[in-house]
């Protein structure tokens, strides 16, 4: 008793929250239509009332055929026409309310895809997107994307079958007060069991979204072109099968245990509703032997007790779908009010606009680094400067952490110690797009979008609607016009094979489109990751002819392993061990004979 | 009451159809045959190729719904225990050569041999067990390092001493070191592992290439993200990797290729060059022009400087 107690002020407590959840919930899923919604719910309060018109109906219907008094077979009949109508209404209407309803549902749907692109967009770092908790989140959201605009639904379909208890509930008043309040409470403990058991199959669903990641990632690898190959040749789809059907199998304990021990005790408690009804129907009878009721009332009790404990499951049944359509959205929302980069964002008013040329450069100072979830660090203490106008190498193991270098430039994080300056002034105090739009970088995992050759190399430009020109003529500097040029459409051809008549090129062509995509903007800092690592001697040896010109007024920092292109950088960086070793140009370094000699000849001596 | 029931039975029976209509092309997708046709009485493949040939011979492709043929009649041979090396300009059709030798597609004209049997008479599975391969775009398993090395051959994904070993001809030994729980170290960003550098995540594609008892191993761009010494002790332990083995190298690196017992230049389709480093150098035709071209850019002392 006393827990049943603090329940029901614990809900009552968090009434207001759950309204105002209810109310911006409401605002999600019917925003993008309200007048539709509108129509809707005005449709669900009529055909809620015929019920109740009806049952009552029924009764005047059978004291008109009581003998007795005032009886009139002719008003009889007309009474039963109009019961007849109260069944015909709600058949002719119910077709428009579902396509109502349907076309309410797909609208929020895409509404709420919306909302989750323009949150991803919001995040403008990597601090988040990189982190698994956030990919857990995500997975849940996107089952959430398809349970959330059900919340209409089971809201009207709620509230119309509440209008319909209510209007039942006043007709058993009638006949005595008792009557619909004890109806009422028997039926509440099975109302707070459903809810628990939605609430619960909420909770298994968010644990079980780890297990369905993995689920998912087994799929995909089985699946996907990506791993296609290698799947293949190395025969890995058994494997990749048993670690599925294993996961599974945990996602479905976690989804079903709980819930289903819920769902026994709700049923057992639909017991208490039925001896209520049972109840009533001994003092009905009883009076009307005493002749203080009529037949009709008889008739009445049953119909509208047959009625309300019918109305007064779905009602349930609706609540408890309606709860947890708003958990879901309570996650999107979270999600949603969570998106914001990570990383400070300067003052409104007081930020930096980025320089189109540099003036001094960019200069690390003590630079320090850990990745959230890491347990070393991946930078430790890297001082040196990027001057302006100057073409800087960047060489060292593979693991020293020279990507994360770029991430930090570009803010995809922010350093946790030292401080990265850019013509002077910190880093953070730049407007972030700004600053973004000032570099171009060309990543070592460069992506391979599935869209034409001229958008894959116009994506890198500041408004690539507008690049159209520029494409061509970035694309002879990085040899990928003659990537064009075998192209059956040219640079109109779509690449990758995702979308039927789309075509494959080779790991070095794509690497000369990503180098266009890099070029294609006008840039004041040029990053380029290990740009040259697939490309034929030909084209690398071209493109470093270019290099120069190209990077004229500009600003560049080339990492690579091949000291080809390393050793015609004006200034050349050494990492080691998460710290600048040594550094200087390529004659000052040769001759010091230190790490970079030794390196050096490693690769050139397999020339002689 | 009755009615409300039979409201929600018409809803039910209203997805009917639709699970109807959607059901033949699940079926489709499930039930869909190999795309490879499968010989009827395949043979098993060699257990060792001792004097068995792989050959390509005239061997034509186009990808499906391309418009313009990738090869245009190679043909070459492959010879037991011998080092070969494939070069040509990006877009040459060198990773295709490999798609087909290790059946991923059929050739459209012209047949691969092996033993002077088609290929497409061997058993596919048992035909891939004798290849080892590491493609350019190898994949990043979000698995744990000792799985990424082995699931190259599933058989020993629990055999901890193979994959060390494996790790250590593939460069990877010192990394694995590194890790916090070595071999049992969950690597990859998306379940929390730990995320590697492209570099870092190549030496472990090599191990799970060379970690393969296959008599031959493909090598596809095996070392273009690695750093200078990783690439260096790798070529260093070349010989001991390939030894006994069949290796068909692609690179763009000449002080690789050079290193071939046999060296294929690929273009327009057709092999144009073929022959050991000294002899293609000897006579002066494409391959030599791009060897001296890369070989300038560190040898020719008068480049230093002027950058």
């Amino acid at each position: 008793m006393r827990r049943a107690w603090d329940r029901l002020t614990g809900a009552l407590r968090g009434l207001p929250a759950g309204v105002r959840l209810g109310r911006r919930g409401f605002g999600l899923v019917a925003g993008p239509d309200p007048r539709g919604a509108a129509a809707f719910i005005g449709l669900v309060v009529l055909l809620s009332a015929l019920p109740v018109v009806q049952v009552w109906l029924s009764k005047l219907v059978v004291d008109e055929l009581t003998p007795g008094a005032g009886s009139s077979p002719r008003v009889a009949l007309a009474l039963a026409a109009g019961y007849a109508l109260t069944l015909l209404v709600p058949a002719a209407l119910d077709p428009v309310r579902r396509s109502l309803s349907i076309r309410l549902e797909d609208r929020a749907v895409g509404a709420v895809d919306r909302h989750l692109m323009e949150a991803g967009r919001r995040l403008e770092d990597l601090v988040r997107i990189e982190r698994p908790a956030f990919q857990d989140e995500l997975r849940t959201v996107q089952d959430s994307i398809w349970q959330a605009p059900r919340l209409l639904m089971w809201m009207d379909n709620a509230l119309g079958n509440s209008l319909t208890l209510v209007g039942l509930l006043g007709l058993l008043g009638g006949l005595h007060p008792v009557l619909p309040l004890a109806l009422i409470a028997a039926g509440i403990p099975q109302l707070f069991a459903d809810q628990k058991a939605a609430w619960l199959a909420y909770e298994a669903m968010t644990r079980r979204s780890r297990a369905a990641r993995e689920m998912d990632y087994c799929a995909r690898i089985a699946t996907e072109p990506d791993a296609a190959k290698e799947v293949r040749v190395f025969g890995l789809g058994g494997f990749f099968l048993a670690r599925f059907e294993e996961r599974f199998s945990f996602a479905l304990s976690e989804v079903t245990s709980a819930r289903l021990r819920h769902l026994r005790i709700s049923s057992a408690l639909g017991g208490i509703q039925a001896l209520a009804a049972a109840g009533g129907f001994w003092y009905v009878a009883a009076r009307a032997g005493a002749g203080a009721l009529t037949l009709g009332d008889i008739a009445l009790y049953l119909n509208a007790v047959a009625q309300a404990l019918g109305v007064s499951s779905r009602i349930r049944i609706s609540y408890a779908m309606a709860f947890e359509s708003l958990l879901h959205i309570r996650g999107i929302f979270n999600l949603l009010d969570n998106a914001k980069a990570r990383v400070a964002q300067p003052e409104d008013g007081r930020e930096l606009p980025a320089p189109a040329t540099l003036r001094s450069g960019v200069e690390l100072r003590e630079v320090s680094f850990t990745y959230p979830e890491g347990d070393e660090r991946a930078l430790d203490g890297v001082s040196f400067a990027l001057r302006a106008g100057e073409v800087t190498a960047l060489v060292g193991a593979n693991g020293v952490g020279k990507s994360t270098l770029v991430k930090l430039l570009t803010r995809m994080y922010d350093p946790d110690e030292g401080e990265i300056l850019l013509d002077g002034r910190p880093l953070r105090e730049y407007e972030l797009s700004g600053l973004r739009r000032a570099i171009a970088v060309v990543y070592q995992d460069f992506a391979r979008f599935a869209l034409s050759l001229r958008e894959n190399i116009a994506v890198g430009a500041d408004e690539p609607g507008r690049a159209e020109t520029r494409v061509e003529r970035v694309a002879g500097w990085a040899g990928a016009d003659e990537v064009a040029g075998k192209l059956g459409q040219g640079y109109d051809t779509q690449l990758t094979r995702r979308f039927e008549g789309g075509v494959e090129v080779s790991g070095g062509e794509w690497q000369k489109v990503a180098l266009a995509r890099g070029f294609v903007r006008d840039a004041a800092l040029v990053i380029l990751d290990e740009p040259t690592s697939a490309l034929d001697a030909d084209a690398e040896h071209r493109l470093f002819e270019r290099f120069r010109k190209l990077m004229r007024g500009r600003t560049a920092l080339i990492i690579s392993h091949r000291f080809s292109t390393v050793r015609m950088a004006d200034r050349i960086v050494v990492l080691e061990g998460g710290r600048v070793l040594e550094q200087g140009t390529h004659a000052e370094l040769t001759r010091r004979g230190g790490r970079y000699a030794e390196l050096f000849e490693m690769q050139a001596g397999r020339y002689r | 009451m009755l009615q409300g029931t039979l409201a929600m039975l018409s809803f039910d029976i209203g997805f009917l159809p639709m699970v109807l209509h959607f059901l033949p092309s699940l079926f489709r997708v499930l039930e869909a045959p190999p795309d490879l046709p499968v010989s009827p009485s395949p043979h098993p493949a060699p257990g060792r190729y001792a004097g068995a040939l792989l050959a390509f011979e005239d061997v034509e492709f186009s990808y499906p719904g391309a418009d313009r043929p990738v090869l245009l009649g190679v043909s070459f041979e492959m010879r037991p225990g011998e080092g070969l090396a494939l070069v040509g300009r990006n877009g040459a059709g060198k990773t295709t050569i490999v798609k087909l030798l290790l059946r991923l597609y059929d050739p459209t004209a012209g047949r691969i041999t092996l033993d002077g049997v088609d290929l497409r008479e061997y058993d596919l599975e048992d035909l891939r067990r004798e290849m080892g391969v590491i493609f350019q775009d190898f994949v990043r398993y979000e698995l744990t390092a000792g799985e990424n090395i082995g699931v190259g051959d599933v058989r020993v994904l629990t055999n901890e001493w193979r994959l060390l070993e494996a790790a250590h001809q593939g460069g990877a030994a010192e990394l694995v070191a590194t890790l916090p729980e070595g071999l049992g170290t969950q690597l990859g960003r998306e379940f929390g592992g730990r995320e590697l550098s492209g570099g870092e995540w190549q030496k472990l594609a090599l191990a799970r290439a060379v970690e393969q008892p296959a008599q031959v191993l493909v090598l596809d761009e095996p070392t273009a993200a690695l750093d200078v010494q990783t690439e260096y002790d790798v070529y260093t332990r070349f010989y001991d990797l390939t030894r006994n083995r069949t290796t068909l190298l692609i690179s763009h690196r000449f002080s690789t290729v050079r290193m071939a017992d046999r060296i294929l230049y690929l273009e327009g389709g057709r092999v144009r060059e073929e022959g050991g480093h000294e002899e293609l150098m000897a006579r002066d035709g494409e391959y030599a022009r791009l060897y001296r071209l890369q070989a300038s850019q560190y040898l020719d002392e008068a480049a230093e400087g002027e950058g």
